[in-house]
């Protein structure tokens, strides 16, 4: 993202003579639309980051004004949060639950894909609608009978309900993004490769995952935003607090009863929020790069 | 050693008959071009001495053996395709090797096979580029390389010879006359 912003940017600068008036306009409402929402979608990180820092007495008092802090910063609640409550045991059960979470799902719905967009097979077609059509299904609705299978299996209040039933969410839908992704990929490179003497285990590893690798890391951020955001399931399934996940562990330790511990909150969301914003950060590039261009001459 | 013999080839797509008793010999070494207007059947054609389209009737036989059921890696056959298809994310390098890597060549023969294959047609100092950095022509070469290197016993095409360069085509030919034993070169030229 930053590539196209800087190389706009040095566009701005040359359009002098070269550029159509009508062109520039159209740049220049683009940049104020753009700015408008950036402040729009930036307002609520703002603003936990600017409460997470300020003393309790002046987030309580009503004369203070909200949007800076004016009573000195205090690293209070960051240090209250990381050693008074369970943060980092929830911040290790979500890793581990992510970390296996994204693992399955990629196994799977790579593989399902590749057979579903490739290996013609009667009722695929089918198959791969209804695949889609089972991601339709809203978890708020889905989580009280699989609350009967969690139980039977024995896994109520552990995070391993959460690695088997996460998967259910987020499978479905990196499928269909896959399929959407093989199913570009010209025809003629599966040719060749079969040609070059490659069996189906090779053509998925070193051709189809290496040219759909921006598909695969849409699926895997879509994978793990699932798993790290989810909050019907965990509350759900899990009772106490060395099996938690950060964002029902959060919200249950530092919300006691009608007393919301604002500042607490606040940081523990800002820190929660920290590894999707880096992932994000680091994929973007690979995310938007479209490596198949060039791959054929049409 | 690699004669290849079509016998009343057809090919029929439910109602449509794309292609109608085909008899061919090919002899080895020899150089054939399937010339005809669009939609004749000459990929087709191709596409079945390859292996991949399957064959309504007739045989296929190259080197003397009927190869109708063999799947098109265990025919020793290079083919350039009409879009090129080249592995977008592989150096020009790993391109023409991929065939030889996963027959488990060893690294040495690879590299002086593609170093060989990349002089013939001129191509030494792209060995490291990928198919977005190179111009239509050089993509068209490209393709051409990777059979130069591979151990085929014959060679398809359903592109365009690269003739339009004039020192790619005269080392084309120059490949030709000293191409190693046994291998087959058809075309497929598009009027």
């Amino acid at each position: 993202m930053s590539t196209t912003a800087t190389a706009s940017a040095s566009g701005i600068l040359k359009i002098r003579g070269s550029m159509s008036k009508n062109r520039r306009w159209a740049l220049i409402l683009s940049y104020v639309c753009l700015i408008i929402f950036a402040i729009f979608f930036l307002f609520p990180p703002y603003y936990m980051l600017i409460t997470s820092f300020k003393t309790n007495e002046e987030i309580s008092s009503l004369a203070s004004n909200p949007w800076v802090i004016s009573e000195g910063m205090t690293l209070f609640h960051y240090k209250n949060l990381l050693t008074e409550t369970a943060f980092l045991t929830y911040f290790k059960n979500t890793v581990i639950v992510t970390v296996l979470v994204v693992a399955i799902t990629m196994v799977i719905s790579v593989l399902a894909a590749y057979s579903l967009s490739r290996l013609r097979f009667w009722g695929s077609t089918v198959l791969a609608t209804g695949v889609f059509l089972t991601y339709l299904m809203p978890d708020t609705l889905l989580f009280i009978p699989l609350f009967n299978i969690v139980g039977a299996l024995g896994l109520l209040d552990t995070i391993w309900s959460l690695v088997l039933v996460y998967p259910t969410l987020s499978v479905p839908f990196c499928t269909w993004i896959m399929i959407g992704y093989f199913a570009s990929i010209p025809k003629e490179l599966d040719e060749a490769a079969l040609i070059d003497g490659a069996n189906h285990l090779q053509m998925l590893t070193k051709i189809f995952i290496p040219v759909a690798l921006p598909g695969i890391i849409a699926a895997m951020i879509f994978a793990f935003t699932v798993s790290w955001a989810a909050f019907v399931y965990p509350m759900a399934y899990l009772y106490s607090t060395d099996q938690m996940v950060l964002t029902v562990g959060t919200v249950t330790t530092l919300i006691r009863g009608d007393v919301y511990h604002w500042g607490g909150l606040m940081a523990g969301a800002l820190l929660a929020a920290a590894p999707p914003v880096i992932v994000y950060a680091f994929l973007m590039d690979y995310y938007i790069a479209g490596l198949t261009s060039g791959a054929t001459k049409g | 050693m690699a004669q290849v013999t079509l016998k009343k080839i057809v090919k029929r797509y439910d109602d449509t008959e794309a292609v109608r008793g085909i008899d061919l010999d090919i002899t080895d070494r020899e150089f054939v071009v399937l010339v005809g207007p669009s939609g004749c059947g000459k990929s087709t054609t191709l596409r079945m001495i390859a292996g991949l389209e399957d064959i309504t009737d007739g045989t296929i036989e190259i080197g003397g053996q009927v190869v109708n059921d063999v799947p098109p890696k265990n025919r020793d056959i290079a083919m350039v395709f009409q879009n090129y298809a080249l592995y977008p994310h592989m150096t020009v390098a790993q391109n023409m090797s991929f065939a030889l890597r996963l027959r488990k060549f060893p690294k040495d023969e690879i590299q002086r096979r593609v170093e060989e294959a990349a002089h013939i047609l001129g191509m030494q100092d792209l060995l490291d580029r990928r198919p977005k950095q190179l111009s239509g022509g050089q993509r068209q070469r490209w393709r051409w390389a990777a059979p130069l290197c591979a151990t085929c016993r014959c060679f398809c095409s359903t592109n365009r010879f690269p003739i339009s360069t004039p020192c790619c085509g005269a080392n084309a030919h120059r490949d030709q006359e000293s191409s190693p034993a046994g291998q087959n070169h058809y075309g497929l030229c598009h009027p």
